[in-house]
């Protein structure tokens, strides 16, 4: 088969992956040898039109596969083309994009075949080439087979800049009914062996480059070599939205799970999309964008706002806890807390001007800075460059107060974002 | 009012002479509304005919008056300098006049000043990560040469808004540091010799030593630069690229469009030097269809063998 028409399946049978980021490794370069480095900060080297970046050269090293996850385009029972990429083709394409400056690396993933020993082995042996053989400085991230040998695992690691395994889905009912052939403990316990890896390697390295040694007079060296990183950018997982029914609440409360258990950088929030040759099990929706980008929103306030998970998706109607489509969760969470508001800029601790909606973690460490040294006033808000519709009824300052605004019961309306999608009519061709 | 015109050389980012050029003003305590900015670039494309007639007497030597700015200050003037606002020299000389009358001001981040310079460096820091995005470079056969390197020289061709080709570089000298490359834009263009020893070296090549560096300690390697460059001197699609866009074709999902927030990330202005763009318009108009076909197609009965999987939780 032609390179070409292999490069077009292989990537038409990744692109389910949400996952292409390149940020948070270590800093290298290729000053001393090899090609490639990689920044504190990823970078997008393009965009296509579904809104997402290229920053990976985002493969699978084959779709033939075992397993057959409902979900999933590569399940076995789909009558996709199939196609394997051997090591050296994966090796040179990467290579190659690099060189062209079209990518920060290479994100590899594969079906299971034969078993998953096997397809690890595989895997790392792409990544030990890139690294060995050509001196690749830039990003790998490879993804990780759960049930594969702890030895290969810790192989992985030594080359890859970040691990993930796929939760797949948010509950362990919908993981044993949608893929079948997996397990919600050997990925729990898989992702919780990486965790353990990482958190080692992290404090072997401080512990090294804290301790001196004794050197000889004009050596150079004073501190030990440190051992080597594994996966210095951490690990990530992947989470399937709008295939089972799990609600936001049982997907929120997962993640805050996942990034206190095994301290996860990401995790990210796939809707589920129609997929070519899809299984009548499943029955194929347009792809819940929406809920996604609200997903995405909640992860954040937890993250960088000191929200926590039970706070962003309290219980609605029927029990089913669902962030609104009409309000971004922390809009929706201050509608809902009228009485904590409005918030003096000028005496507010930093926890709660975090919760003001329109405001960042930047405007806020502004204001902080500002309000040192002077009274802040109306005309600062608009320097903020920040959506004031959404800012106005909350706060309060020298020259501005919301009046009874927070008391109107069309607030919430009057602050509906255009979000959803608009109704369109239907095509006729 | 504005009685004093100074043009600064070539496009004014010589933040060395526009702080001598300052300096000379606070000197004479010529206040900032008094000044017309302008620079040779400009001046040789649109010239500004209103202006009074350019300050001759060189700034030399003049009494020194105390002026005191946070050393972090001048970083930031040097970075915004980069930008291509025709304003920013004005904004600058206004700032460090005022930051000695109003000793406060060094702290406002929401002065409407500060703001705005905050907002012009931002822009340049965006244009830098975006050159460093969106920089594709094609491959030239290039014969070996000891004192420059081995393999094909790897040749871009970019069309920046700010002044930030030298800014953008050290990116690509530590990323590439040895392969052969260059990266041309219409302002300037720049040639990386991973294995020159020196500049000297290069003298046959026509690198002269005043627009050059060595900026790797320790090993080989010289960055030049020299004029401004062509579109039509960038090398053409080679087949190598036909692998990328077959990439980019295929790892687009037309189940979710989301045109907007592509734009957002990569503006149109850099469209017409990525070779993926030619894709866009066509994968969106067939995206809708293909989603419908996907939803409309019913699901066909596998034509594969499934193998048999033990189960680990089977009993017995």
């Amino acid at each position: 088969m032609e390179l070409q028409t292999k490069l077009a399946i292989l990537a038409d049978a990744a692109k389910y992956d949400a996952s292409c980021s390149s940020s948070g490794s270590a800093k290298r370069n290729a000053v001393a040898g090899g090609i490639g480095s990689t920044e504190g900060a990823g970078i997008c080297h393009s965009y296509t039109p579904d809104g997402r970046c290229i920053s990976l050269l985002k493969i699978l090293l084959t779709n033939f596969c075992v397993y057959d996850c409902k979900y999933c385009i590569n399940r076995v029972s789909s009558n996709i083309p199939r196609a394997r990429f051997a090591v050296a083709e994966v090796v040179n394409l990467t290579l190659d994009f690099y060189r062209r400056n079209c990518i920060e690396g290479l994100f590899l993933s594969s079906g299971i075949i034969r078993s998953s020993n096997y397809t690890m082995e595989q895997l790392v042996g792409v990544a030990r080439t890139l690294r060995l053989e050509h001196g690749f400085k830039g990003y790998i991230h490879l993804k990780t087979i759960p049930d594969a040998d702890p030895g290969l695992l810790a192989e992985a690691g030594l080359y890859a800049d970040r691990l993930s395994i796929n939760i797949e889905l948010p509950t362990v009912q919908g993981l044993a009914q949608l893929a079948p052939e997996k397990s919600s403990a050997t990925i729990h316990q898989a992702m919780g062996q990486l965790h353990d890896h990482i958190a080692t390697s992290k404090a072997e390295r401080k512990d090294a480059s804290r301790a001196s040694v004794i050197s000889m007079p004009q050596s150079r060296r004073t501190r030990p070599t440190a051992p080597r990183a594994f996966a210095p950018g951490g690990q990530s997982t992947q989470m399937i939205v709008g295939a089972d029914g799990a609600d936001d609440g049982d997907i929120i409360v997962t993640s805050s799970q996942l990034y206190t258990g095994y301290r996860l950088r990401r995790v990210y929030y796939s809707a589920f999309s129609p997929i070519p040759d899809a299984t009548a099990d499943l029955p194929l929706i347009a792809p819940p964008l929406v809920r996604e980008h609200r997903l995405y929103q909640a992860d954040w306030l937890m993250r960088f706002y000191g929200f926590e998970a039970h706070e962003i998706v309290p219980a609605g109607a029927q029990g089913k806890r669902m962030l609104s489509l009409e309000h971004d969760p922390k809009l929706a969470w201050a509608l809902a807390h009228r009485e904590r508001f409005p918030v003096n800029l000028n005496t507010a601790p930093r926890e709660m001007l975090l919760r003001v909606p329109g405001l960042g973690v930047r405007s806020v460490d502004k204001l902080l800075a500002v309000r040192r040294w002077r009274q802040l006033r109306s005309a600062d808000i608009e320097q903020l460059r920040v959506p004031m519709n959404k800012l106005l009824p909350f706060v309060e300052c020298q020259g501005w107060s919301p009046g009874r605004s927070l008391d109107d019961p069309m607030l919430a309306a009057k602050l509906v974002q255009p979000m959803a999608p608009k109704p369109v009519q239907a095509s006729l061709f | 009012m504005a009685a004093h015109t100074l043009i600064l050389p070539g496009d004014g980012t010589d933040f060395a002479h526009w702080r001598g050029l300052a300096r000379w003003l606070w000197a004479q305590q010529i206040p900032p509304e008094e000044v017309i900015w302008l620079t040779e670039d400009t001046q040789a494309v649109a010239p500004d005919l209103f202006a009074p007639a350019p300050e001759v007497s060189a700034p030399t030597s003049l009494p020194e008056r105390a002026l005191t700015v946070p050393r972090a200050w001048l970083a930031e003037a040097e970075q915004c300098l980069l930008n291509s606002d025709p304003s920013r020299f004005a904004l600058l000389y206004r700032l460090l006049w005022r930051m000695q009358h109003e000793p406060a001001l060094r702290h406002d981040l929401l002065d409407a000043d500060q703001v705005q310079m905050q907002h012009w460096i931002k822009a340049v820091r965006r244009e830098v990560h975006k050159t460093h995005a969106f920089v594709r470079f094609r491959p030239v056969a290039l014969d070996d040469d000891p004192l420059d390197g081995s393999g094909p020289l790897y040749v871009a061709w970019f069309e920046p808004v700010h002044h930030i080709v030298h800014a953008a570089a050290p990116f690509f000298v530590k990323r590439f540091a040895n392969m052969r490359w260059a990266i041309l834009t219409p302002q300037c263009s720049l040639r990386w010799w991973p294995e020159a020893p020196d500049i000297a070296a290069l003298a046959a090549q026509g690198v002269l030593p005043g627009a050059a560096v060595q900026p790797l300690k320790g090993r080989p390697g010289v960055l030049s630069w020299g004029p401004g460059a062509s579109a039509a001197d960038a090398p053409d699609p080679d087949a190598g690229e036909g692998l990328w866009l077959t990439y980019y074709a295929h790892i687009f999902n037309p189940a979710r469009l989301k045109v907007a927030a592509m734009c957002k990330e990569m503006p149109r202005k850099y469209w017409h030097n990525l070779p993926e763009t030619q894709l866009i318009s066509p994968l969106i108009q067939a995206a809708q269809a293909r989603s419908a076909a996907m939803l409309a197609n019913a699901p066909t009965t596998t034509q594969r063998r499934l193998p048999r999987q033990p189960r680990a939780q089977d009993p017995g």
